[in-house]
C-alpha cells in the first residue's frame, strides 16, 4: 500500500509539467494548416500583431531542420524545468542579450564552447584564470547561470 | 498630474530605474522622460527617499543563544517519547490514503489537462496567442546562444 | 547526445542549499548548521520589520528553522530553497500580524519600547539637528511600514531588503506576478506619501 502510494507522489510531477508545451504544440498546428485555414485560424488577431506573430513562425521555420531540432530539445527541457528556474533563466538570458555586442559575442561563445565539454573540463575551465581574466564577475555569473538551465550538448553540432 | 504614461508604467519604470535594474535603452528613455516630466522627477525625488530612508532602517544585533536555543529545541523534540499514534501509523490509515491517491491519479489522467488544446470554434483564444509568443520568446532567446558559434568573436572564447 | 536532462551544472548559492537540505534530509546535521548560518539573519531581520518586535521575531524565526527542520525527511527541492524558506517565514509572519490586529487593543507602547533602539548606520553628522530628523524619519519609516497591510508590508520587505525579484515573491505569497507588482506599487505608493515630509523639495502628494 506504501509503495502505491510513493508510486503515486513520484508520478504527480509527470502529470504537472508539460514536457511539449502547449505553445509549441500551437505552433506545430499552426504549421500544418494550409494557408487559408491558418488566416482563419488567426484572424481575430490584431493585423499588426498576426504579422509579427506569423514572421516569427517563419523565422522558427526556417531553421534549417537539423538545428530546429536541436532547438526543439532545447526548449523541452527548459520547459522541465520548476517556473522559478525559467523565470531565471529568463532574466538570464535577456541580460546577456543586452550585453554590448562584442561583449554578448564573447559570452554567448563562452556559453556554447562550455556546454560542449564533458563536466571536468568544463569545470576546470571555469575556474581557470584565463575564464576569470577574460570575463568579469557579472559576467562569469551569467556565464554559470546559462549552463545551469541549459542542456549540455555532448559533441559539437554543425550549423 | 500631467505624465503622458499611465500609472502602472510609471511604477514600474519608476521602481526599475531607482533600484537601477531597468535595461540601458529603457534607462536612457526615461531620462529622456525625465527631463521634461515634472511629476515624474518628484516621485523619483520622493522613491529615492524613501529607498534612502528603508536602507537606514537597521535590525538589532541578534541574541547571542539564538542558535544554541534552536538546537536545544530540536534535541528535546528528537528525545520527546513519540505519541502513542506514531507507531499505530501502519496500514490502517494507510489504505483509505492509497485509494484516494489511485482515485486521484485516475481524475489526472483522464483530465484533459492544459495541453490538450479545443478546437478553436471561431480562431485561436487570446491566452493561446500568449502562450505562442511566450514559446516563441523563450525560443528565440535560447536559439541566441546557439548562433554564438557563427560568431567571429566566439571562436576566441574560452 | 548523452542523457543530458540528468546533468545540469550546478549553480553556486543555488542549488547549494537544495544539496544542502537534502544532505539534512539524510541525517546530515552539520548542513542544517550551515543553512542556518546562511539563511538566519535574512529570516530574522524580515521578521523583525515584519513585525517590529526582536524578541518577537527571534522566537518566530526559531520555528521557522524549526519547522525546516521538521520537515526534512520529506523535503524535495521543487523550488528554490530561499522560496520554501520565506514562504514558511512569511505565513508565520502573516499569521502573527493577523492574530496580533485582532488583540490590538492589547497593544501597547511597552511592547515597542521593549524592542531595544534600532541600530543605526553610523553617521556622519555631527550636527544634532540632522541627527534629530535622521531619528524622526526612521520612526516614520516604521511607522509607515506597520501602517501597510501586511502582504503590502510582505511584498516591500522581501523586495528592499531580500532583492527579491516579483517571481519570487509571487511564489513566496502564492500569487501572480502581476499580484505582486500591485502590491508593491501600492506600498511604494503609500511610503511615498508618508514619508513625504522629508524629501528635500516636499510634495503636496495626495494620498491613493
Amino acid at each position: 500500500m506504501r509503495g502505491i502510494f510513493l508510486l503515486f507522489l513520484l508520478a504527480l510531477p509527470l502529470y504537472a509539467q508539460d514536457a511539449n508545451s502547449p505553445g509549441l504544440q500551437l505552433i506545430e498546428r499552426l504549421n500544418r494548416m494550409t494557408p487559408a485555414e491558418r488566416q482563419k485560424m488567426l484572424n481575430r488577431m490584431p493585423p499588426a500583431r498576426r504579422q509579427m506573430l506569423e514572421k516569427r513562425i517563419n523565422n522558427f521555420n526556417n531553421i534549417r531542420p537539423e538545428a530546429r531540432e536541436k532547438l526543439k530539445k532545447d526548449y523541452e527541457f527548459f520547459q522541465q524545468l520548476p517556473p522559478e528556474k525559467r523565470d531565471d533563466a529568463r532574466r538570464t538570458l535577456k541580460q546577456i542579450a543586452d550585453l554590448p555586442e562584442e561583449r554578448r559575442k564573447l559570452v554567448r561563445g563562452a556559453v556554447h564552447n562550455l556546454r560542449r565539454q564533458p563536466d571536468e573540463i568544463r569545470d576546470r575551465r571555469l575556474a581557470s584564470r584565463a575564464f576569470n581574466e577574460r570575463f568579469n564577475e557579472d559576467e562569469r555569473k551569467l556565464i554559470r547561470e546559462a549552463l545551469a538551465v541549459l542542456p549540455p550538448q555532448a559533441e559539437p553540432t554543425q550549423q | 498630474m500631467n505624465c503622458i504614461l499611465n500609472t502602472n508604467e510609471q511604477e514600474k519604470l519608476l521602481l526599475g530605474y531607482c533600484s537601477a535594474i531597468l535595461d540601458p535603452e529603457t534607462t536612457r528613455t526615461y531620462a529622456r522622460h525625465l527631463s521634461v516630466c515634472e511629476h515624474c522627477r518628484t516621485m523619483v525625488e520622493l522613491q529615492k527617499m524613501v529607498d534612502e530612508s528603508l536602507g537606514d532602517w537597521l535590525p538589532p544585533t541578534l541574541s547571542e543563544n539564538f542558535d544554541q536555543k534552536l538546537f536545544a529545541r530540536i534535541r528535546a523534540e528528537q528525545e520527546a517519547p513519540k505519541p502513542w499514534w506514531h507507531f499505530n501509523f501502519g496500514w490502517k490509515p494507510a489504505i483509505p490514503l492509497a485509494l484516494a491517491a489511485i482515485l486521484l491519479a485516475v481524475f489526472l489522467v483522464r483530465n484533459p489537462g492544459k495541453s490538450e488544446l479545443a478546437q478553436p470554434q471561431d480562431g485561436i483564444k487570446a491566452d493561446e496567442i500568449a502562450e505562442v509568443e511566450k514559446a516563441l520568446d523563450d525560443m528565440e532567446a535560447l536559439q541566441a546562444l546557439s548562433t554564438a558559434d557563427t560568431a567571429p568573436a566566439a571562436k576566441e572564447s574560452i | 547526445m548523452s542523457g543530458v536532462f540528468d546533468n545540469v551544472t550546478p549553480v553556486a548559492g543555488l542549488e547549494r542549499d537544495a544539496e544542502l537540505m537534502l544532505r539534512v534530509r539524510d541525517g546530515d546535521e552539520t548542513s542544517f548548521a550551515l543553512l542556518l548560518e546562511k539563511h538566519r539573519n535574512p529570516v530574522i531581520h524580515f521578521l523583525y520589520r515584519m513585525v517590529q518586535n526582536q524578541a518577537i521575531a527571534e522566537e518566530l524565526a526559531q520555528e521557522v528553522f524549526l519547522r525546516v527542520y521538521r520537515s526534512r525527511e520529506t523535503y524535495e527541492p521543487t523550488a528554490k530553497f530561499s522560496t520554501w524558506l520565506f514562504r514558511i517565514t512569511t505565513h508565520l509572519a502573516l499569521n502573527h500580524v493577523r492574530d496580533r490586529r485582532k488583540d490590538k487593543l492589547n497593544d501597547s507602547m511597552d511592547e515597542k519600547m521593549e524592542d531595544g533602539a534600532p541600530r543605526q548606520l553610523p553617521t556622519k553628522e555631527a550636527n544634532v539637528e540632522q541627527r534629530l530628523i535622521r531619528d524622526a524619519r526612521l520612526g516614520e519609516v516604521r511607522q509607515a511600514i506597520e501602517e501597510l497591510p501586511e502582504k503590502q508590508r510582505g511584498a516591500v520587505l522581501m523586495h528592499k531588503y531580500q532583492e527579491m525579484e516579483y517571481s519570487q515573491i509571487a511564489a513566496i505569497l502564492g500569487c501572480s506576478e502581476s499580484a505582486v507588482k500591485s502590491l508593491l506599487f501600492r506600498a511604494y505608493e503609500s511610503l511615498r506619501f508618508s514619508l513625504r515630509q522629508f524629501s528635500p523639495g516636499g510634495s503636496g502628494l495626495k494620498a491613493s
